[in-house]
């Protein structure tokens, strides 16, 4: 079971990243999703739109952009997560985000990120274990700490 | 910078390790990768060099330009509100004439003629830059872009020089040259009444501040 997630993975780049082609990645991956009976499809994206969680699909984050009142914007960090239980029944499960620190040094690997996403619109942090009810759960979460923006700002200009 | 994200929906009972799967029933794991990018700028903020008007004795027209690609611009309609030029005044420079903001109908090629003219700033005097390099700030009042504007190439801003600088006297524009951050074929040299030609040995430090819309 532990190849669940690099099937999916392998089907999403067929299906195309759209997270409403869930039913074509279920379709595609039916063996893998009925032995399991949990999926995942995940995007990390920009804000689209500042004042709602839609997705746009803009996959380049900001940083640092100065604007015309002297300030600085800096893009938000989105991430849509949807998981579908087909167990039959609610489960529980940890949900977590991970950033592979690799990208900006070498000696780092992954880390989990979870604390930072607060929903979109504000709201509590995710508190594990999460039970997961039947059907689909979609889940819009977001950075939006100006420290971790800055943090984020400071790897991308130093 | 291409930054890999990584979601685990895990059995709580053995999850040790937050980033890897340690559950084997009803677990999956998917990944995603976004990019992190500076601002809406060609350069790096360094400038190993800089580049004057295209010809020796500028002639009023003569232009340098950066553009920027429909992969670097939002999805989304925005606003361009003004401009950022990193650059200094060598002697009695006399200035700047305007920044203008225009179509780009090839890569990296700004539309000089009126159809390509989207705004500028253009102020009455001319826009001297500080006599040590540093940025120069361009406010222009908010212009909405939509994203078929400008079509599938990408959107250009021009500077504009003066008639009458030189060698002695002249307005410095910043070049960057770091092989890391080079983009090719953004930056281009436009002399007065000549043809624009691309500027290969880096990127010239010309910026377009944009605001999304709320």
């Amino acid at each position: 079971m532990l190849e669940i997630g690099r099937e999916l993975r392998a089907c999403r780049r067929v299906a195309g990243i759209a997270i409403a082609s869930i039913g074509v990645i279920g379709a595609l991956c039916g063996s893998v999703r009925a032995g399991g009976g949990l999926t995942v499809d995940f995007l990390v994206h920009a804000p689209s739109d500042p004042s709602t969680c839609a997705i746009g699909f803009r996959p380049i984050l900001y940083t640092c952009r100065p604007n015309a009142g002297a300030t600085i914007t800096d893009d938000n960090t989105r991430a849509t997560i949807r998981i579908m239980n087909t167990t039959g029944s609610p489960v529980s499960r940890n949900l977590d985000i991970c950033v592979d620190r690799s990208v900006f040094n070498p000696a780092l690997g992954l880390k989990s990120i979870t604390p930072f996403f607060r929903p979109c619109g504000g709201g509590p942090p995710i508190m594990n274990p999460l039970t997961l009810p039947t059907g689909a759960t979609i889940l819009k979460l977001e950075i939006s700490s100006a420290s971790v923006k800055t943090q984020m700002n400071n790897l991308i200009n130093n | 910078m291409n930054v890999p994200f990584r979601v685990l929906v895990d059995d709580p009972a053995v999850d040790f390790d937050p980033c890897e799967l340690d559950g084997t029933c009803a677990v999956a794991l998917e990944e995603d990768v976004t990019g992190w990018r500076p601002p809406f700028q060609a350069d790096d903020g360094t400038a190993e060099d800089f580049r004057r008007s295209p010809n020796a004795v500028s002639l009023a027209g003569d232009a340098l330009s950066v553009f920027f690609s429909i992969e670097e611009l939002p999805v989304v309609s925005f606003n361009v509100v003004g401009f950022e030029v990193f650059g200094m005044s060598v002697g009695a420079a006399i200035g700047l004439d305007s920044i203008e903001l225009r179509t780009a109908t090839v890569p990296g090629v700004p539309n000089m003629n009126a159809a390509g003219f989207i705004a500028a700033y253009d102020p009455a005097a001319p826009i001297v830059l500080p006599a040590v390099a540093g940025d120069t700030t361009a406010p222009i009042a908010p212009f909405l872009v939509t994203p078929s504007a400008y079509g599938l190439a990408g959107l250009s801003v021009v500077v504009r020089y003066l008639a009458g600088e030189n060698a002695a006297n002249h307005t410095a524009i910043g070049l960057d040259t770091t092989p890391e951050t080079l983009l090719l074929l953004h930056s281009g040299r436009i002399p007065a009444g000549g043809a624009f030609s691309y500027e290969f040995a880096g990127n010239h430090m010309i910026r377009m501040l944009i605001q999304e819309c709320p």
